[in-house]
């Protein structure tokens, strides 16, 4: 199990690294990152059944997001048990939802589920970015207009 | 080497409860020449000539051929043995038969040696190993009645017996294996003939030069992108030169694209700096902040993970105390090992610190708005300086028109430079996903191009190998296909040659001959030669074959003479006699007539009489080697009807 882009993801993306002369992404990390905390600041994601099958861009956690890995991890465990209605007393419940979500053999540190739900997310945010208009020209009017559909989201 | 057949001993085999059969002369080790066991039907004598063969070959035997072995009367296990003597050497093969799990195991031992007892597994003299086939052992342990197969059936007993004995039957045996082989070549492979290569290797040259072609291509364009650079610097050049002899407009000019770098740094060096901020979810948004903290709250309620682990009770489960010093006792540990359940493993316990941890650490939220404000007005600033630069206007109509063409000139070579390089991307790119999004296959993309030149180049090589493998396997067949016809027609001609010399010394006058062997044999005026002759010729022609075999072989055979009327077993038995040094014949009471008497050993005594006759008990016979009472043995349903399964022994006066 890895990280997933759609190819329509990568498309969107792509078009803006093509034009853009004043910035780009680092990474596909970035653009899958961006992409993910849309969907899980919207509480909305594919069902896992949907989950994007194109080529994994990449099977770890890259370097620049290791420190705050866990942040992500955080807040798609906060999106799930809005999601699931977890009551924020249910101790067995959250606890049985992290566990899923979390493996501590895997090097990334996030459970097959884990993966495949932040997959779901991202191709979610990515539509609802796609929705919002046609991929920006330049890296810093994709930025501005990001800020604008996640404060919506 | 002379293999000769000792003895053979039976326990608890169908009918036979214990039997013990010596070939040999009384006291001695010498084999006699001729042992007749006279059996009447359905006492054992076709159970007995399969378990030769089984025991000779070693044979795997299945659970219902073991279990039909099993007396009537019932037995855990039955057991059958044959003493052989090679050469001067004696060994002995037991064949052990578990009726109750349905399996056979085979032991020998050597009677002579002073460490000659049992030994697991079965055995053979390194000279017979490779030498006893089935097909080899059916013709020395032979059922009489099949005789008949050999003479001008036109099946191909005959013919097949001559390959087994000179062992041609192996090389066939090898023909059929690389047939075999190839088939399995050609099936992994794909191309069998050249027709099928030239097909492959025509394939790989159409992706050879596609190929070379797209890389063609692709340097071609680089080309062309290197040429519209220069062009645009040149334009570019052009143009400030134009401008440049307006003092004004150059020094606006000059100051526009100054700001322009200037702004371009900028958007450049504060993306990069956001960007870093945004990568961090509780900088990226209030909302993420505030569902960490929420989160790590509920953790810290929760005490989540809690502080001991499962492993610590699981361990304590198995202790005599308590960490406390009270006595811990089996109640006490059954509910500390099904508590220790509801706690978590070091490993979660370790994830979930480490999530709880960083929750306790997280960045204030940053204020994305102001930065991404400022990112808007240096946009904006830039657009302003690229319009003000494209749109500066010279006061030479002149020099504006020239200008304004060269700017034209210049957007137009940034489109094809632009269009050149998105070319060369797609032609390059090893992403896959940027290759499905435009369906670039290996006739659009060089990657792809070299996969496919790579997979069909092995499969030339592959298909180049099964094409010369079969024609070498194919030149082989023919080779050996002559090899055996040459040899077989040679053989022949010997055995032929061989037999009927034979038959002049067994029939003398009387002598009838081979005229051919073409799959069977075929006798030189056969409406002429009785059926005895015609058996003559057919054991003739074995003993023949043995004598010419590696090996000297015993003669083993069921009925002999059942079927011949007795004028004719008159005939044969002098000659069976005379063409084998070691017979052993099952025989029954009713073809002892006009054969018995005129079997002609070496030496008078030279022959073993035994009669073996069922009693009343069930399981229990009773063994004679007296030669009158087995010449005047009968049974009476035998008597009655030759075929008849059915056994009721008398005793014979």
């Amino acid at each position: 199990m890895a990280f997933r882009l759609s190819d329509t993801a990568r498309e969107y993306f792509d078009n803006i690294e093509d034009t853009s002369s004043t910035g780009d992404f680092d990474s596909k990390w970035d653009q899958y990152y961006f992409a993910a905390m849309v969907g899980i600041k919207a509480r909305d994601r594919e069902v896992t059944d949907d989950e994007p099958t194109a080529d994994p861009f990449v099977e770890t956690v890259i370097e620049d997001y290791q420190d705050q890995k866990f942040e992500i991890y955080a807040a798609l465990i906060t999106a799930e048990i809005d999601r699931q209605n977890i009551p924020q007393d249910a101790e067995d419940e959250i606890r049985e939802l992290m566990l899923s979500i979390l493996d501590s053999s895997d090097p990334t540190q996030l459970s097959d589920y884990g993966k495949q739900l932040l997959n779901c997310y991202a191709e979610r945010g990515h539509k609802r970015l796609r929705d919002a208009g046609p991929a920006p020209t330049e890296f810093d009017e994709f930025l501005r207009k990001y800020h604008k559909v996640l404060q919506q989201a | 080497m002379n293999l000769r057949i000792e003895e053979i001993r039976y326990r608890n085999i169908r009918d036979i409860g214990s039997l013990h059969l010596e070939f040999t002369k009384p006291g001695t080790s010498e084999p006699r020449h001729i042992s007749l066991v006279q059996m009447p039907n359905g006492t054992g004598k076709t159970t007995t000539m399969g378990l030769i063969r089984h025991l000779i070959l070693g044979s795997e035997l299945d659970d219902e051929t073991v279990m039909g072995y099993e007396p009537e009367t019932g037995a855990s296990e039955g057991k059958f043995t044959i003493g052989f003597a090679a050469g001067d050497d004696r060994f002995r093969i037991h064949m052990d038969l578990d009726y109750d799990l349905g399996t056979v195991e085979y032991r020998h031992s050597y009677p002579q040696r002073e460490d000659g007892g049992m030994n697991s597994g079965h055995f053979l003299p390194l000279e017979l190993e490779n030498i006893l086939t089935e097909e080899f052992v059916d013709l020395f342990v032979f059922n009489g009645e099949l005789t008949d197969d050999f003479i001008e059936t036109g099946e191909n007993k005959a013919e097949n017996a001559l390959k087994i004995v000179t062992r041609l039957d192996r090389v066939e045996a090898q023909r059929a294996a690389i047939e075999r082989v190839v088939e399995e070549q050609q099936k992994d492979d794909g191309a069998k003939t050249e027709k099928g290569l030239k097909q492959v290797k025509s394939r790989l040259e159409t992706r050879e030069d596609r190929l070379a072609s797209l890389k063609k291509t692709r340097s071609r364009l680089e080309d062309e992108i290197s040429e519209h650079n220069s062009t645009i610097e040149s334009l570019e050049q052009e143009r400030e030169e134009i401008i440049s002899k307006d003092k004004q407009a150059l020094k606006k000019y000059q100051n526009y694209q100054e700001k322009i770098k200037d702004f371009e740094t900028t958007l450049r060096t504060d993306s990069e700096t956001l960007l870093d901020d945004m990568r961090v979810p509780s900088k990226l948004s209030d909302s993420f902040h505030d569902d960490l903290t929420i989160l790590l709250e509920h953790m810290r309620v929760l005490r989540l993970p809690r502080s001991t682990s499962k492993e610590f009770f699981s361990e304590l489960a198995e202790q005599d105390t308590c960490v406390c010093g009270r006595v811990l006792d089996e109640k006490h540990r059954d509910e500390i090992q099904e508590n220790a359940e509801r706690f978590l493993s070091d490993e979660d316990v370790g994830v979930l610190n480490a999530l709880k941890e960083r929750l306790g650490s997280i960045s204030e939220p940053v204020a994305l708005d102001d930065e991404l404000e400022e990112l808007r007005e240096t946009r904006k600033e830039l657009r302003k300086y690229q319009t003000q630069s494209d749109q500066l206007g010279l006061s030479d109509e002149n020099l504006e028109e020239r200008k304004q063409a060269l700017t034209r000139q210049i957007e137009s070579e940034r489109t094809d430079h632009d269009n050149k390089k998105r070319k060369v991307e797609l032609l390059s790119t090893d992403d896959k996903g940027l290759r499905q999004r435009h369906n670039l296959d290996w006739e659009k993309n060089i990657p792809e191009a070299k996969r496919e030149v790579t997979k069909y180049k092995e499969k030339v090589e592959a298909a180049t190998d099964t094409v010369t493998f079969s024609a070498q396997a194919e030149k082989l067949d023919m080779i050996l296909n002559d090899f055996v016809s040459q040899a077989v027609a040679e053989v022949k001609r010997d055995q032929i040659n061989k037999t009927n010399r034979r038959l002049s010394r067994i029939l003398k006058r009387s002598s009838v001959q081979i005229d051919s062997i073409d799959d069977s044999i075929n006798l030189k005026n056969k409406s002429g030669s009785s059926e005895g002759q015609s058996l003559a010729v057919a054991y003739a022609y074995l003993s023949t074959l043995f004598e010419g075999s590696a090996v000297d072989m015993p003669f083993v055979i069921d009925s002999p003479a059942v079927s011949l009327d007795h004028k004719v077993r008159s005939e044969v038995a002098p000659i069976i006699s005379q063409l084998f040094d070691q017979v052993i014949a099952f025989i029954i009471s009713t073809e002892k007539e006009g054969f018995v008497e005129n079997l002609e050993p070496a030496t008078d005594n030279d022959i073993n009489y035994y009669t073996v006759y069922k009693t009343d008990s069930p399981g229990e016979l009773r063994m004679h080697d007296d030669k009158d009472y087995f010449m005047n043995f009968t049974s009476e349903e035998e008597e009655e009807d030759g075929d008849s399964r059915m056994q009721s022994a008398r005793k014979g006066e």
